[in-house]
């Protein structure tokens, strides 16, 4: 495997890395689901267009042909609207915390250095044009970094979903497992804050003892 | 002659047989004519039994009357809970919020609600409690002894939330409102709901229930499985709905549930 694909994976796995997505997968085996609970939460959660499978495909298909000079970058990763969310935004870029996109960046930068900038020239590229494209686009973030790196080591678009999502599923699989491990208990039901502030109707009570003596199951008629 | 590809047991393949066949007797749709349903016209004959009896009907091949299927239904929307802390409505509630598409997102939710704790593996268990419970109050003794010995696991006793299990009186009131009585699955599960609490301080909760009704209306254990699974769906959808309308990834956005190793 290309090392600069090895390295991009390795940051993938790495717990800075984990997101909502794996979260979702511990969610799904918190109270002792399999791991195919796990498989097609995170799978799901990785089909998203902001952050997943969406913007991955959506960010090399931009990029693919694209030479690396900023007036094309600069059009290729103009925010839009998505056709089908609404959300505005620029695939692989933002919806990540400032410390996040650091990392991102630290991790982009290791990634070339590995491979050389001549093997790495879009992610080269990113970085020497970062503040003007974060401007532009806002914060590269991990998916974004996946996207430029695929494309650098020439892995086609569905090649690059199979082994993005592979990865994000490796990982959280993995916690989904610890989470089953650690039980039910590790997830209370109460925890933080929880502010409902919709309407509260009146509760309508109901007597449950009168209930099951109605139909007799207050254990002191019958018993047998 | 048409040929038909058998895989038996120790995967030999009876090589007689080329051409694929289907064999069976729930239905057909001869698409642009007719759709049957266990030898019942769907557009003719099935529209007025509504969605749960529909679906009922379909995994069982039976029609019940209306007083069961309006119980059984009452238990379906009593547990309809849009509460994003319930851990299948979580997943529900990431998705939403990450803008993945509906049908994925009932998926998820789904899955996720196969567990042991709660969901349908509890309940599976939970009716195997149940169907297991003997009718002689002798028996029935011996056999709960011998559980509490073994420190058997009694699935539909024990809630892993805090409280009692306000969807039973929820449950009772809808057999009442039906005008059916007690079925004696139902009896005997109070029975062990009565005995558990004066020895162990343990109550039932209302997969104990659905099951003993489900029992008492000659739902078998495959069949309940196959129809109880969409009982949450308002709830995942409810909370799905939600954060799909909320800014992108605004649900717990950062969170990550600590996990001692």
């Amino acid at each position: 495997m290309n090392t600069a694909l090895r390295l991009l994976e390795t940051e993938l796995s790495h717990p800075s890395s984990f997101d909502e997505g794996v979260e979702a997968a511990r969610n799904a085996c918190a109270a002792g689901a399999s791991i195919a609970a796990a498989a097609i939460a995170a799978a799901a959660y990785y089909d998203n267009p902001l952050t997943g499978l969406g913007a991955l495909r959506e960010l090399m298909a931009r990029l693919r042909d694209v030479p690396n000079e900023l007036a094309p970058w600069s059009r290729a990763l103009a925010r839009a609207p998505h056709a089908e969310t609404d959300d505005h935004f620029t695939p692989g870029f933002g919806f990540v915390t400032p410390e996040r996109a650091e990392r991102t960046l630290a991790a982009c930068r290791r990634l070339v250095e590995l491979a050389g900038a001549r093997s790495a020239p879009r992610c080269d590229f990113l970085l020497e044009h970062q503040r003007c494209l974060a401007e532009l686009a806002g914060p590269l973030n991990e998916t974004g970094l996946a996207a430029l790196a695929y494309l650098d080591a020439g892995v086609d678009s569905e090649s690059a979903e199979r082994r993005w999502l592979e990865a994000r599923l490796s990982v959280a699989i993995a916690e989904a497992q610890r989470a089953r491990r650690a039980g039910v208990a590790a997830f209370p039901f109460a925890f933080g804050r929880y502010v409902y502030d919709g309407p509260s109707p009146a509760p309508v009570p109901l007597d449950l003892q009168g209930l099951k003596r109605k139909l007799g199951l207050d254990g002191l008629d019958r018993d047998g | 002659m048409a040929e038909r590809a058998v895989l038996d047991h120790d995967g030999a393949l009876d090589r007689d047989a080329a051409t694929p066949e289907i064999r069976t007797s729930v239905g057909v749709a001869r698409l642009g004519q007719q759709v049957v349903v266990h030898g019942k016209d769907l557009h003719g004959e099935c529209l007025d039994l509504g969605f749960v009896h529909y679906l009922l009907f379909s995994v069982t091949g039976r029609c019940f009357d209306d007083a069961h299927v309006e119980v059984l239904e009452r238990l379906w929307v009593a547990t309809g809970y849009p509460d994003a802390r319930i851990w299948c409505n979580r997943v529900a509630a990431y998705l939403g919020s990450a803008r993945v598409d509906a049908g994925l997102a009932m998926s998820a939710a789904l899955a996720a609600s196969n567990s042991t704790a709660y969901g349908f593996r509890a309940m599976s268990a939970a009716y195997a409690v149940q169907a297991s419970i003997p009718t002689e109050r002798d028996a029935r003794e011996a056999w709960l002894e011998a559980a509490l010995e073994e420190r058997r696991h009694l699935a539909g006793y024990g809630r892993p939330a805090q409280g009692s299990d306000e969807r039973i009186a929820a449950a009772l009131d809808s057999l009442v409102r039906a005008e059916l009585p007690a079925g004696p699955s139902l009896e005997r599960a109070f029975w062990l709901d009565r005995t558990l609490r004066a020895r162990k301080g343990i109550e039932m909760n209302i997969a104990a229930v659905w099951a003993a009704v489900a029992i008492d209306f000659g739902i078998d254990r495959r069949e309940y499985e196959a129809f109880m699974l969409l009982m949450f769906a308002p709830g995942y959808m409810a909370v799905y709905a939600e954060w799909r309308r909320r800014p992108p990834l605004a649900f717990l956005p950062g969170f990550q549930t600590r996990l001692g190793d």
